[in-house]
C-alpha cells in the first residue's frame, strides 16, 4: 500500500514538475522573443551542465539519506588541478584525469569520514568544504592559472560535436548513464533501500558501508569532472569557481522531488529542476532583472516545491 | 489524457513561439547595450550602474545590466546571455580577466563590439577600454596620510595593515602597492605588517579583529575598497578606536578606495580616525564606456582598437576638500544629495 503511494506521488511529482517547466518556457518565450533560440537554449544547456553532472550523483546520495558540501570546493580544486597539470607539461586528457581522480579520493575521505567514522554527512563534508577549498586558494596562491594552457585546454568545455556542444553531449551521456544505475543496478535500488530505512536494508543483507562509500567516491568524482570542465569552460582554473555550487545542486535535486530524509528522488527530476534553474536564471537576466530578484525568485521556487511536496505527501497519506 | 495534455502544450508553445516572432517584427528596433558588472553588491557597482542606465535613458538606449557576482563562471554566463541576446554591445569589468578574454573573444566572433572597464587587453583578445587612472592617486593618497601621520604621531613607527585582495591584481597593484609606495616615499621606515581580506565587510570586520590582536600598535589602515576601509573602521569603533578630536587621529588613520558616500561621510567628520578616500567618478565612468563603446558601435573606432583607451583620473577627498565642495561632487558623480553637516550632526 505503501509502496503504492510512493509510486503515485513520484509519478504525480514527475508531470508536475515537467508541467512547470513547459509553463516556464511559454511565459519566456512570450515575455523575451530572444529566449527561445538555438544559441539560447544550448547556452542554459551549456550553463546547468555542472549541475547536472554532479546532481546525477549527488541525486543517488541524497536518495540513500546522505549528504554533501563539498562538491563545491572539489569542483574549485580539480579545476585548478587540470590547468596546474598541463602547465607543468602534462597531457591535456592525463591532466583530465588526474585532476577527476583527485575528486574521487576526496569522495572517498568524505564516504570514510561519514561511513566508517560516523561523522554526521552534513558536518564531515562542511569540514571537507573548508579544507579543500584552503588548499586551493594555497596552491594557486590566490592567482589564476592561464598562461600556458594551450588552446586545446577550452576543448571540453568549449568545443562542439557537429552543432551540438561537446559539454551537453557528455552531460547527456553521463545522465543516461546513471539513469541506467539508478532504474537498472544494484547501486540504484539499495540506494533507495537505504535511504528509505537504513536498519532494514542491514537486515535484508545490504552491504550499507560499500553503498556509501561507491556514492561519496562517485559524487567526488562527478563534482571533479564538472569542476574540470568548468574550468575548461572559462579557460582558466582559478579556486574561486564553484562557491555556491553546493546550493544549486541541493536546489535542483529537490525541485526534482528528493526528500531531505532519503529514499526518494529521481535523476530525471533533478534533470529537469536544474533546467528550471537555469531557464529562469536566464529569462530573467534576459529581461534585465536585477540579479538580486533573481536570488528571491530562487529562494521561491525551492521552498514553493518543498510545500508542493509536503501538501501532496499529506494528501496521498490522507 | 497524457497524449491530449502533450498536444496541448505543444500548441502552446508553438503559438508563443509565432505571437513572440510577430512582437519581435512588429516592434521598434531600438539599440541595447548590455553590461556585466564585477559585482552589484558593491556600493561604487550600483551608483556606475544607475549613472549608466540614467545615461542610456537620455539616449533613448534600451539597457541590460548583468551581475558578475564577483564569480568567473557567473561571468562567463552573463555574457553568453548577452550574446545570445543578440545586443549591439556590451561592456563588462572582469573579475576574471582570462576567462572574461574567452567571453570577449565569442562576441567579437558573434559581431557584437566589447568595451572593457578597467582591465586592459593583454593582447591575445583585443577590444577598448575605459581604464581609471587610479595608481596616482593612490599614491598621492600613500604620501597624504603619510604626512598626516607624521604631524599627529611624531616619533612613532609607522604600522601599516592594508586589506586588500592580492588575488585581485589589478586592484591590488593599483590601489595597494601604489598606496604603500606613497606612504614609503613619505615614512621610509614603515612597517607594512599585514595584507589580507576580500571585497566583503564582514571579513574586513574579522580580519582587523586579528591585525589589532596581533599587534595593537597598528596606526594606519588601507582599505582597497569601500567594503574594506569601511568594514576595518567598523572593528576600529567598536574596540574603541577610530577617534578623532577635531580632525586629530588619536591612535590610527584610516583611508580607503571609492569614494561611497558612507566614506566620505566618516572623512568629513572631524570626530573620526577616517582620514582620506581615493574617489571613483561613477558617472563620469558610466558616461565614457557608453560613449566609447557608441563609437565603436557606430564605425568610429575598430572593436579590436587598443591604442584608444580613456583614461578617467580619481581623485583623493580628504580633510582639506570643503563641505560645500564634498557635497557637489556626490551630486555630480553619484546623483546623491545630501546634506554632509545633518547626516553626520555637526
Amino acid at each position: 500500500m505503501k509502496v503504492q503511494r510512493v509510486k503515485d506521488k513520484t509519478k504525480l511529482q514527475k508531470y508536475m514538475i515537467v508541467g512547470v517547466l513547459l509553463v516556464l518556457l511559454i511565459v519566456l518565450t512570450i515575455l523575451t522573443p530572444e529566449f527561445l533560440t538555438y544559441n539560447n537554449i544550448t547556452n542554459v544547456l551549456r550553463q546547468t551542465s555542472a549541475v547536472i553532472l554532479a546532481g546525477c550523483a549527488v541525486t543517488l546520495l541524497m536518495i540513500s539519506g546522505n549528504f554533501d558540501l563539498s562538491i563545491g570546493s572539489i569542483m574549485a580544486i580539480s579545476g585548478t588541478l587540470s590547468a596546474i597539470f598541463v602547465t607543468k607539461g602534462m597531457p591535456l586528457p592525463l591532466s583530465i584525469v588526474a585532476s577527476i581522480l583527485v575528486g574521487s579520493l576526496i569522495g572517498l575521505l568524505n564516504g570514510f569520514l561519514v561511513v566508517v567514522m560516523k561523522v554526521p554527512s552534513i558536518i564531515a563534508t562542511l569540514g571537507t568544504m573548508y579544507s579543500v577549498r584552503g588548499v586551493a586558494w594555497v596552491i594557486t596562491e590566490g592567482a589564476s592559472i592561464h598562461l600556458g594552457l594551450g588552446k586545446n585546454f577550452t576543448y571540453l568545455g568549449r568545443g562542439f560535436i557537429g552543432p551540438i556542444p561537446l559539454s551537453i553531449f557528455i552531460t547527456a551521456v553521463v545522465f543516461l548513464i546513471f539513469f541506467f544505475i539508478q532504474h537498472k543496478t544494484l547501486l540504484g535500488k539499495y540506494s533507495y533501500a537505504i535511504g528509505g530505512n537504513q536498519r532494514t536494508a542491514l537486515l535484508s543483507g545490504i552491504n550499507i558501508y560499500r553503498v556509501g562509500i561507491i556514492l561519496y567516491i562517485l559524487v567526488g568524482t562527478m563534482a571533479g569532472f564538472s569542476g574540470t570542465m568548468m574550468a575548461s569552460r572559462l579557460g582558466v582554473g582559478n579556486a574561486n569557481i564553484g562557491q555556491g555550487f553546493e546550493f544549486d545542486v541541493v536546489v535542483a535535486v529537490v525541485l526534482g522531488g528528493a526528500s531531505l530524509d532519503g529514499g526518494e528522488g529521481s535523476i530525471f527530476g533533478m534533470v529537469i529542476g536544474a533546467l528550471i534553474v537555469g531557464f529562469i536564471g536566464n529569462g530573467l537576466n534576459l529581461m534585465g532583472v536585477h540579479s538580486f530578484y533573481q536570488d528571491v525568485v530562487k529562494g521561491i521556487v525551492l521552498v514553493g516545491a518543498v510545500l508542493l511536496d509536503r501538501v501532496m505527501q499529506s494528501r496521498l497519506e490522507g | 489524457m497524457k497524449k491530449f495534455i502533450v498536444f496541448i502544450s505543444i500548441l502552446v508553445l508553438v503559438s508563443s513561439v509565432v505571437f513572440a516572432a510577430g512582437a519581435r517584427e512588429t516592434g521598434e528596433k531600438k539599440l541595447v547595450i548590455g553590461q556585466v558588472f564585477w559585482g552589484l553588491h558593491d556600493s561604487y557597482q550600483q551608483a556606475h550602474q544607475k549613472a549608466t542606465a540614467a545615461y542610456l535613458k537620455e539616449l533613448g538606449i534600451n539597457y541590460l545590466p548583468m551581475d558578475g557576482q564577483m564569480k568567473p563562471e557567473a561571468q562567463t554566463a552573463a555574457m553568453e546571455d548577452l550574446i545570445a541576446r543578440g545586443v549591439d554591445g556590451i561592456i563588462c569589468q572582469a573579475y576574471d580577466q582570462a576567462s572574461m578574454e574567452i567571453s570577449i573573444k565569442a562576441a567579437q566572433e558573434a559581431g557584437i563590439p566589447v568595451v572593457s572597464f578597467v582591465n586592459i587587453s593583454s593582447g591575445d583578445v583585443k577590444y577598448p577600454t575605459v581604464e581609471i587612472s587610479e595608481e596616482p592617486g593612490a599614491v598621492a593618497m600613500g604620501k597624504t596620510i603619510g604626512k598626516i601621520f607624521l604631524e599627529n604621531f611624531p616619533g612613532k613607527q609607522l604600522k601599516v595593515a592594508t586589506i586588500s585582495d592580492a588575488s585581485v591584481e589589478w586592484a591590488h597593484n593599483q590601489r595597494t602597492l601604489a598606496f604603500l609606495r606613497g606612504l614609503k616615499e613619505v615614512v621610509p621606515t614603515m612597517d607594512h605588517i599585514f595584507n589580507g581580506g576580500k571585497s566583503n565587510r564582514e571579513e574586513a570586520y574579522r580580519v582587523m579583529e586579528d591585525v589589532m590582536q596581533r599587534d595593537r600598535n597598528v596606526n594606519v589602515v588601507f582599505g582597497y575598497d569601500a567594503e574594506n576601509g569601511l568594514g576595518g573602521y567598523a572593528a576600529l569603533e567598536a574596540a574603541g578606536r577610530g577617534v578623532a578630536i577635531d580632525g586629530k587621529p588619536l591612535t590610527e588613520i584610516v583611508a580607503s578606495v571609492d569614494g561611497s558616500t558612507p566614506e566620505i561621510l566618516k572623512v568629513a567628520d572631524p570626530r573620526t580616525s577616517y582620514m582620506a578616500t581615493l574617489a571613483l567618478r561613477p558617472r563620469e565612468n558610466a558616461r565614457a564606456c557608453v560613449d566609447l563603446l557608441l563609437d565603436v558601435i557606430n564605425g568610429k573606432t575598430s572593436m579590436y582598437e587598443t591604442g584608444k583607451n580613456v583614461q578617467v583620473v580619481s581623485f583623493v577627498i580628504d580633510g582639506n576638500m570643503s563641505i560645500a565642495e564634498t557635497e557637489k561632487f556626490m551630486k555630480d558623480e553619484w546623483d546623491i544629495t545630501i546634506d554632509i553637516r545633518k547626516e553626520i550632526g555637526l
